[in-house]
């Protein structure tokens, strides 16, 4: 059975959240965590990211707050001696910590086994060019590339090969630092980049493939070598837009079986070759006039590709790979009997199609260039679910929130020929719209897929999606066009536009007429067996899947795409909202399109639905499961108060970010929770300038909680103030009261939601979840019954400090455009210590290079 | 200079077809017991009888036979005189099968023959090789072939095993 | 495009968007769920009088490919799907799906809840149905009284020998209703291939003095052909190697004494594990079955079972005791589907040079 050998793992966290890292990590960890502590195995986790919610509710038996470096990871290894450590789970960025254990001979010593891998596989992720001879050498094809310490040498390997080439950095410090140069002076640039993040001041320069189709294959393999194909993926962006960056279709749309075929076997090749035990990413670049191809990635850990793969396919990828990693096979797997037998050994098929969109920073950071390339800059995905190519394009674009992507409203362009020609060669963020206006302009689909690299059969989509659109607008409350533009994507709110009615008038219209959405399974063997999956996606055809739930169901709207600043905690919010929903007896149902979140962990919610949250999509929703109450958070205000004005109890949580950069030094605020009619301390807080850690820090630091007695009995004298003023506003919830000094005393100067961050950042502290007693007092519950076990603040001995981290680095943001603002940061880290000195040593350990 | 002639799915299947054809030939596995000659010899009986018992739910027995004592090419040494019978069963009315990696002049197998003589008459002695590469000194031919590698005498076969040598596969090396 | 409706025996109408030809069709439907190979599908001669519903929701995207054919003509009765893809023509120089099965005569259905269709089916097992204009009494009437003919091998099987030259191993292969995959991969290993027709005597194909012998797959019920071929099956099996597939690995079993019963659901797709016996090994192939070999009739004395399907228990190998004779169910080809299989082409190849002893 399993690796008995196996009493206690130790998993590695991704560290804070980031361009590239949202919750995907986080969320294999908690399903992985508890899949594993089901099979008798321990498991000790450490994290530094205050938003983990792996971190919280017993998803591991043992936590550490502690710095992801070399020397703290040897101490916890020393004193807690487990037999296997899991590297999969943290991203590429513990790939270079493990390095770091196995050269310092941590693991040897300690008698901890690698899991997963050989041990050269650390060396192969680390470093690519090694990965290429390997792969040369097991017959793969390889681009032809060369690793450079020198201008000189690259000249050398160019002269050769040729422009474009791409520029990619020897173990770099952050990811996706691929460049595309096409002349000398694009070289020169890359090259300075790639040296200065390269652990070992080198580069590679390759042949570029900009051009080809970008194809993604996920595998999965046990211990006996048994190894199956979970999904093929296909990116609408050709190679040289980073595929995170690109949109991507689950299944594959535009390859031939052969094609398919081959990519299948290369990819479990490729994994049995290498011994690799879980899953594994390949990606692959497919000249589409010569069916020849490159592989041009192995990623063996945790990714995005990986998320988008479980999500999409319904196949319960990170359970099965935690039965597989503690030395299970896939014959011997048992999962929940809400899945068929043996399921683990199917390899799954889908009869829906799935795209992911992604999200970009650009409505906040303006001065970031819009054109896409090599580099990561989207900040997030959503998904977007349904049973055609045009109609999971469509809710895709949905889900991004984003009323620019709204095919209806957004036409026509305005700009010249000549732009959007320059458009169509080099792409844009929302580029949609670009490709809509073409074809609107009369551009041939063969002229488009020749300029963009596109194929043509997405042309034919979106062709369709104009001419149904079209057919919309041409026949007002007519049954058949709305019929039909349902049938492909379009909401209520599009017939609206279309109509120049309303989307209420435009819903009945629909209801009289029979035109019902339905609700489909996401599930791994289309149909052919019957499979629970609990998650949910709606299409207008004849059969509905989706039942009523028993119970008290409440529905949280999730948080959709990970974006900058408001929203980048606020997974952790509805995760953890789920999490005590459920503790409560309610029936928590979710609605969330965001594929890299971790409020898709099936432990969570009882039930999903991955939908875009406008209005008639919620609406849907809402008609099927008629729960009693509906959460929403600060993304959602609005959404929030149109469903209250058509009825429904909303719960909203408000957990909006102050507008201004508080730099304020030494100045504390008092953290209270408030049942409405009395309020309570939880500690108090105070935020210190950011060079108290190191000089280049744009943001400033939170610390908790504060035990300075003076000042404290100072606040105990402002007590009937903060409590009149909070109550002023009535509504129970948390909040975080800033004071200020005027004239040597304490003056209570603004009440304001507590963030996310703070919520974190106490629940850590506290160890108690601050998001279960704002829950509670929501629900009406007294202070009295909330808090009556909550931890005395004033006993713990630790001082715990949070500073927020920022994608400056990553998008190459210079300048004024520097605030450090909340409102700019995509990730948070924690740290402790006896007194504030050792807590800010903590932070800084490993946080050399981060942007904070 | 190295050329690999049997690949390690090649291998599998070698052994997978001298299985059944091991079957075929002795009308089931009935009174069958394995012999494998030092090294890979044995490794390939392990994976014959592992082979068997997955399609025949019977534990084979497997023995091994260490020949360098008896082989006749050898110049004579006392330290390794023929020892006593070397297997922990005895062969009387079995239906032995000798197995070893490659087939080649033939002295190995006429030694594993005389190893075999302390154990009882046995029905039968047949014998399986992974690779025959022709050159016989002696009337010996095998009766399990997994493969026939036409090579040159200067050349040498290289048998690989994942249980010794981390992969399986067979490469011919011409030391030239 | 117009409407058009899918009927089924049970009285259930779908309503849906006709594409490829406008003829009125009849057959017994059955679902896939294969992720790609639409065209190796549809003209896979086992799918004959067949109605193919795909799960796959977007079907035809890369259109029709001049080395995807299965066979030549394709005689499947229709083609049902969620969504069927536009493509360039021009371009590339391909047909489109829709161009193709209006060449073909053979009607198309989109915009069909395939998801719900393969619901049913999979509790009803194959059904007869049609592809009509009108779902009128008259139409299901129809439908109820239509008798599908069980001579599907002689209306797709060739009725002449005929050569695939190359110039290695001499191989006749039976043709049941024969997949091109199957001389695709006997050409890949230069085998000089004689396809004869099903009724070919065990004279006739001695007399090509063989090294293999090859049962192709085919369609419909193996007790619908005459026992004939179970006495050529039996004549051959001893005296030459023998590789049977899909419906040839059906009728050798039959030729062994074991009993042939009816898959319901029928099972079409290429995600089932399949445990290699001999070696414990899981791989995945194509798989396209209505019948399957019942495990309690196999003589063990004669028949070892080589290959079973992990999923619905199915017998998918089997191999003779006494000498090199050997089948399967499932499709080693590939095409559609995982090539994790093909190696049983070289065991047969090597199965052939091994009862040919050695070159020197």
């Amino acid at each position: 059975m399993s690796n008995v050998a196996l009493q206690k793992v130790l998993i590695i966290g991704a560290g804070h959240n980031d361009i590239g890292r949202e919750g995907q990590h986080d969320a294999a960890i908690t399903q992985i965590g508890s899949a594993i502590r089901k099979l008798g195995i321990a498991v000790i986790f450490v994290d530094n990211n205050p938003f983990s919610v792996a971190a919280e509710n017993n998803f591991a038996d043992k936590v550490y707050l502690e710095p992801l470096t070399v020397s703290s990871l040897s101490k916890i290894i020393a004193a807690e001696q487990p037999d296997g450590l899991i590297p999969s789970l943290g991203g590429i960025q513990r790939i270079n910590l493990i390095q770091g254990l196995i050269r310092n001979n941590v693991l040897k010593n300690n008698h901890v086994q690698l899991l997963q891998w050989d041990t050269d596989m650390i060396d192969l992720i680390v470093n690519p060019a090694l990965m290429s001879n390997r792969l040369k050498a097991l017959g793969q094809p390889v681009i032809a590339s060369q690793v450079v310490a020198s201008q000189a040498e690259a000249d050398q390997v160019v002269s050769r090969v040729g422009f474009p080439v791409i520029v990619k950095s020897v173990a770099p410090r952050i990811e996706a630092s691929r460049q595309l140069c096409e002349d000398e002076e694009d070289l020169a640039r890359a090259l300075e980049m790639g040296f200065k993040v390269s652990a070992t001041k080198q580069c590679i320069v390759e042949q570029s493939i900009v051009g080809y189709k970008e194809i993604e294959f996920i595998g999965l393999r046990d211990c006996k070598g048994t190894s199956l194909l979970i999904t093929g993926m296909e990116n609408f962006d050709p190679v040289g837009i980073h595929s995170a960056d690109s949109i991507v279709f689950v299944p594959t749309q535009t390859i031939t079986d052969q094609e398919y075929q081959q990519f299948r076997q290369a990819t479990l090749e490729i994994m049995q070759a290498l011994h690799i035990i879980g899953p594994c990413h390949v990606q692959f670049a497919l000249d589409p006039t010569t069916q020849n191809y490159y592989v041009i990635k192995v990623t063996p850990y945790f990714d995005r590709a990986m998320a988008l793969a479980a999500r999409a396919t319904g196949y319960p990828l990170a359970t099965i790979s935690a039965n597989l990693i503690a030395g299970v096979s896939l014959a011997e797997v048992k999962l929940p009997n809400n899945y068929r037998k043996q399921t683990a050994l199917i390899e799954p098929v889908l009869d829906h199609i799935v795209c992911r969109i992604p999200v970009w920073p650009f409505n906040v950071l303006k001065k970031v260039s819009h054109q896409l390339d090599t580099v990561m800059e989207s900040t997030g995905a959503v998904l977007g679910v349904g049973r055609s190519t045009e109609e999971a394009l469509l809710k895709g674009l949905r889900a991004t929130d984003e009323s620019k992507y709204h095919v209806i409203v957004n036409q026509p362009q305005t700009y010249s020929e000549g732009e959007l020609i320059q458009r169509l060669i080099h792409p844009q963020a929302g580029r949609m719209l670009d490709l809509l206006e073409a074809l609107n302009r009369g551009y041939q689909i063969d002229e488009l897929a020749e300029l963009t690299k596109i194929d043509a059969f997405y042309f034919y989509k979106l062709s369709h999606i104009i001419e149904i659109e079209k057919a919309l607008r041409e026949h007002p409350f007519d049954v058949h066009a709305l019929g039909r533009a349902k049938y492909f994507g379009f909401t209520d709110e599009d017939a609206a536009v279309a109509w120049q009615s309303s989307p209420a008038k435009v819903s009945q219209f629909g209801l009289e007429n029979e035109i019902h959405p339905t609700f489909k399974e996401i599930e791994p063997t289309a149909g052919e067996f019957t499979e629970q999956t609990n998650t949910y996606y709606s299409t207008y055809e004849y059969d509905n899947e989706s039942q009523r739930l028993a119970g008290d169901r409440v529905v949280v709207i999730g948080s959709g795409a990970n974006r900058i600043g408001t929203n980048h905690g606020n997974d952790y919010l509805v995760s953890q909202l789920l999490f005590y929903l459920k503790k409560a007896d309610y029936q928590p149902i979710l609605i969330n399109a965001n594929p890299n979140s971790v409020a898709m962990t099936p432990q969570l919610a009882v039930k999903r639905y991955v939908e875009p949250k406008q209005v008639s999509d919620v609406l849907n929703v809402l008609a099927i499961e008629k729960p009693s109450m509906i959460f929403t958070t600060y993304h959602d205000q609005q959404l929030g108060r149109q469903l209250m004005n058509l009825g429904y109890r909303v719960i909203q949580i408000d957990n909006s970010l102050p507008q201004a950069q508080l730099k304020t030094n030494d100045q504390p605020a008092v953290e209270v929770i408030s049942d409405g009619k009395d309020v309570t301390i939880f500690g108090i807080s105070e935020i210190i300038a950011g060079n108290n850690l190191r000089t280049d820090v744009h943001g400033s630091i939170s610390v908790f909680p504060l035990q300075d007695k003076a000042e404290n009995q100072a606040i105990a004298a402002l007590m009937p103030e903060i409590k009149r003023r909070v109550l002023s506003d009535g509504k129970p919830g948390v909040y975080t009261v800033r004071l200020t000094i005027i004239d040597a005393t304490l003056r209570l100067a603004s009440v304001e939601p507590m963030s996310i961050a703070k919520m974190a950042l106490i629940s850590k502290a506290s160890g108690s979840s601050v998001t279960r007693l704002l829950l509670h007092v929501k629900l009406g519950e007294s202070l009295e019954q909330v808090m009556y076990d909550y931890p005395d603040i004033a006993k713990i001995r630790k001082i715990f400090v949070q500073a927020n981290t920022f994608p400056y680095n990553q998008l190459q943001i210079f300048g004024d455009e520097i605030t450090g603002e909340p409102g700019h940061a995509t990730g948070t880290v924690i740290a402790h210590g006896a007194t504030l000195r050792d807590a800010l040593i903590a932070l800084k350990a490993g946080n050399e290079q981060t942007d904070f | 200079m190295q050329k690999e002639v049997v690949d390690s799915m090649a291998l599998k299947r070698a052994l997978t077809r001298i299985t059944y054809e091991i079957i075929e030939q002795n009308k089931g596995i009935r009174d069958v017991v394995l012999v494998g000659i030092k090294t890979r010899g044995v490794y390939i009986a392990e994976r014959i009888a592992e082979r068997l018992q997955q399609l025949e739910d019977a534990q084979i027995p497997v023995g091994e036979l260490d020949i360098t004592a008896f082989r006749d090419d050898q110049p004579l040494n006392a330290a390794l005189a023929p020892t006593d019978y070397q297997l922990e069963f005895g062969v009387a009315d079995k239906r032995v099968i000798l197995i070893d990696d490659v087939l080649f002049t033939g002295r190995t197998i006429r030694a594993a023959l005389d190893a075999l003589m302390g154990g009882g008459r046995p029905q039968s002695i047949s014998l399986a090789v992974l690779v025959d590469r022709g050159h016989r000194e002696l009337p010996i031919r095998a009766d399990f072939i997994g493969k026939n590698i036409p090579t040159a005498r200067q050349e040498r076969i290289k048998v690989s095993m994942a249980e010794i040598d981390g992969h399986d596969g067979i490469e011919i090396i011409n030391d030239n | 495009m117009a409407d058009r409706y899918l009927i089924l025996e049970d009285g259930s109408a779908y309503l849906g968007e006709g594409f490829g030809s406008p003829a009125v069709s009849t057959g017994e439907i059955v679902f896939n769920t294969s992720m790609t190979g639409y065209q190796e599908i549809i003209t896979n001669q086992i799918y004959h009088n067949q109605i193919i519903a795909f799960t796959q929701p977007t079907i035809g995207s890369y259109g029709i490919n001049h080395d995807s054919y299965e066979s030549i003509l394709p005689t499947v009765k229709g083609v049902v799907v969620r969504d069927v893809a536009s493509i360039s023509t021009n371009r590339q120089r391909r047909w489109s799906l829709d161009q193709y099965l209006k060449q073909q005569n053979i009607p198309g259905i989109s915009h069909i809840d395939t998801r719900h269709l393969a619901k049913k089916l999979r509790v009803s097992g194959p059904m007869k149905a049609s592809i009509v204009d009108v779902a009128d009494a008259h139409a299901f009437d129809q439908l109820g009284a239509t008798v599908l003919t069980n001579q599907q091998v002689a209306a797709v099987a060739t009725p002449k020998p005929f050569p695939n030259p190359g110039t290695g191993l001499n191989v006749v292969v039976i043709d049941f209703g024969l997949k091109h995959g199957i001389l695709r991969e006997l050409s890949k290993r230069a085998c000089n291939v004689t396809v004869l027709p099903y009724t070919a005597t065990t004279e006739e194909i001695i007399n090509l003095d063989p090294d293999g012998v090859v049962l192709s797959t085919g369609p419909g019920k193996p007790q619908d052909l005459p026992d004939s071929v179970l006495e050529m099956i039996q004549n051959i099996q001893n005296r030459i190697p023998l590789f049977a597939i899909g419906l040839g690995h059906e009728l050798f079993a039959m030729a062994n004494g074991a009993q042939i019963m009816k898959l319901s659901p029928e099972h079409h797709g290429a995600n089932h594990p399949i445990r290699e016996v001999i070696t414990n090994q899981i791989i995945y192939a194509s798989q396209g079955q209505g019948y399957a070999v019942d495990p309690e009739t196999i003589d063990r004395n004669k028949l070892i079972t080589t290959f079973v399907d992990l999923i619905d228990g199915t017998i998918q190998g089997l191999r003779y005791r006494d000498f090199p004779a050997f089948s399967v169910q499932f499709f080693p080809d590939g095409a559609p589907g995982p090539t994790d299989a093909l190696d049983i082409f070289d065991e047969f190849v090597e199965s052939m040079q091994q009862a040919r002893g050695p070159i020197w």
